[in-house]
């Protein structure tokens, strides 16, 4: 979709024309190299791409979480070419974190797994404070990643009723019995009605993975 | 895709079961799934918002129908995480060298138009006089060419007054007092044919009433007395402007502007928080095709939400 013609996203209170012009105007400004632009962007989401890089990769110093931060905004510097207004600027930015956080750690993890002589030139102390990285390798992580946005498109096309008791009973914790007080039905119903959302969410759930693999 | 039945029962697919029996990596991977749907329970991030979500709610105060509000109550790593993103934004981080060396090579400065035009033009004409004639013509065409403003929006003022449940501090806080920012809110009428009547812009300030709630964090101005400050100038062009002369006259310290413009047979709804002092446009929320009887509390609504997210 051509920059000049981002449609406007209905999102209702979420996302406004302004919000949207203003997130444009400011890609524009970065794209044509104003510095003013890239401090106002820098100063809007360092906090979401900090945030983002720390969770990804995991254990680490702060200068490591430091340097993967600026990385993202160097990566920005290119990424924003491609920015067309199908998402917003904080979801396009988080989806670059997340990708530049990734090889990040793909990298220490291949370091820490085959340390060259020279791996870490003048780190040695902060390598010693390093724990090593929890078992998953990137690899792993990134499946298990895939799974869980599978997981959530799958909730998203359960029926509200099924969302209703799974979010009630696996997020919230609440027993079978105090779900049939909120619901207004029998505790027996409750609980075999969620035994057939799971049901159901499995069966969505291989279908989704059934489309991603033929795509 | 729609694999649901009215009961929720459920619908098998062929092709699905065919495939996972002859994809291995699928068949293992659907069995994953399997296992983490068995233990949904252990998996609780799976219902909470992304990052950028709750990014968007702190910094930008966006969330719609207040489920990420809702979601941060009952969820304890959401909340810190809101809070931790909260913490960085007041920061107000600022770009470290490196960063902006790599910006300076990246985009290396470019020679200004003016020199670009002198450059062009001196290559083609040897006069020095007819260079800058020339040029002067050039920049005069791109002056002449350039699309003009479209009409103004106009403020919409009230007599109502919201004096009466609670006290007004008035301008210059006395000693002593709490000291509790100070708000004003202002209505922006955009592209209305015919405009509203007075009747209608009063009946929308009233609606804007602040609740109990909101007033423990605020000190707000009544209409009336920002109708007084504003006197005749309605043109809202330059919300700058506006705010400067709310925070100069009547010390505010925050100016929220609610613009309202036609959207069809309904009405778009804006709002934004302003920084009365610098002038800086902050969080705001919109609200399009909002019908007109809802007009009242959705502003009502997004006005509280908006004040509610605010960082004193």
């Amino acid at each position: 979709m051509p920059f000049s013609r981002c449609l406007n996203r209905s999102r209702g209170i979420v996302m406004g024309d302004r919000k949207q012009d203003r997130e444009r105007d400011l890609v524009e400004r970065c794209r044509s190299g104003s510095p003013d632009a890239w401090q106002e962007l820098y100063r809007d989401y360092s906090t979401l791409v900090r945030s983002v890089v720390k969770d990804r990769l995991g254990k680490t110093t702060e200068q490591d979480i430091q340097d993967a931060t600026q990385d993202v905004f160097v990566e920005l510097m290119e990424a924003l070419k491609r920015f067309d207004c199908s998402y917003g600027l904080s979801q396009f930015i988080c989806g670059v974190a997340k990708r530049s956080a990734r090889a990040d750690r793909r990298r220490r993890f291949a370091l820490k797994r085959n340390p060259g002589p020279d791996a870490f030139p003048d780190r040695d102390v902060e390598r010693e404070n390093i724990a090593p990285d929890p078992p998953p390798s990137p690899e792993e992580d990134v499946e298990l990643e895939e799974l869980k946005n599978l997981l959530r498109k799958g909730l998203t096309e359960l029926s509200a009723r099924c969302r209703d008791i799974i979010h009630y009973r696996d997020f919230q914790e609440l027993s079978y019995g105090e779900i049939a007080k909120i619901l207004g039905d029998t505790e027996n119903t409750i609980t075999v009605t969620r035994k057939r959302c799971m049901e159901q969410l499995s069966t969505i759930c291989h279908a989704l993975l059934r489309e991603e693999c033929t795509r | 895709m729609n694999m649901t039945d009215d009961k929720d029962g459920i619908k098998g697919d062929n092709k699905v079961e065919e495939h996972l029996a002859s994809c291995p990596e699928c068949s293992r991977k659907a069995a994953k799934l399997d296992q983490m749907i068995t233990s949904l329970e252990n998996h609780k991030d799976l219902f909470c918002p992304e990052i950028w979500q709750l990014h968007d709610f702190v910094r930008f105060g966006d969330d719609p129908s207040a489920s990420v509000a809702r979601h941060i109550k009952r969820c304890a790593p959401c909340a810190q995480k809101v809070e931790e993103l909260r913490t960085g934004t007041d920061t107000q981080p600022s770009m470290p060298p490196a960063l902006f060396r790599a910006l300076k090579e990246k985009y290396p400065p470019r020679p200004s138009l003016w020199t670009t035009i002198k450059d062009f033009l001196s290559e083609s004409f040897r006069l020095p006089i007819l260079t800058v004639a020339t040029a002067a013509a050039v920049v005069l065409i791109v002056v002449v060419l350039y699309p003009r403003e479209g009409p103004k929006p106009l403020i919409a003022l009230s007599t109502v007054s919201w004096r009466g449940s609670f006290s007004l501090m008035a301008p210059g806080l006395s000693p002593g007092t709490t000291k509790k920012p100070r708000v004003a809110m202002v209505i922006v009428l955009k592209g209305f044919k015919p405009g509203l009547t007075q009747d209608q812009i009063d009946d929308l300030y009233q609606a804007l009433k602040p609740n109990k709630a909101i007033k423990e964090k605020y000190t707000f101005i009544s209409p009336d007395e920002v109708s007084e400050a504003i006197g005749k100038e309605r043109d809202a062009g330059d919300t700058k402007k506006l705010a400067g002369k709310l925070y100069q006259d009547l010390n505010v310290s925050k100016l929220i502007v609610i613009t309202l413009q036609p959207d069809g047979t309904a009405v778009k709804l804006v709002v934004a928080i302003t920084d009365a002092r610098s002038g800086e446009i902050g969080k705001e929320q919109t609200a399009q095709a909002v019908p007109l009887t809802e007009v009242p509390g959705t502003l009502k609504h997004m006005t509280s939400m908006l004040l509610g997210s605010e960082d004193r």
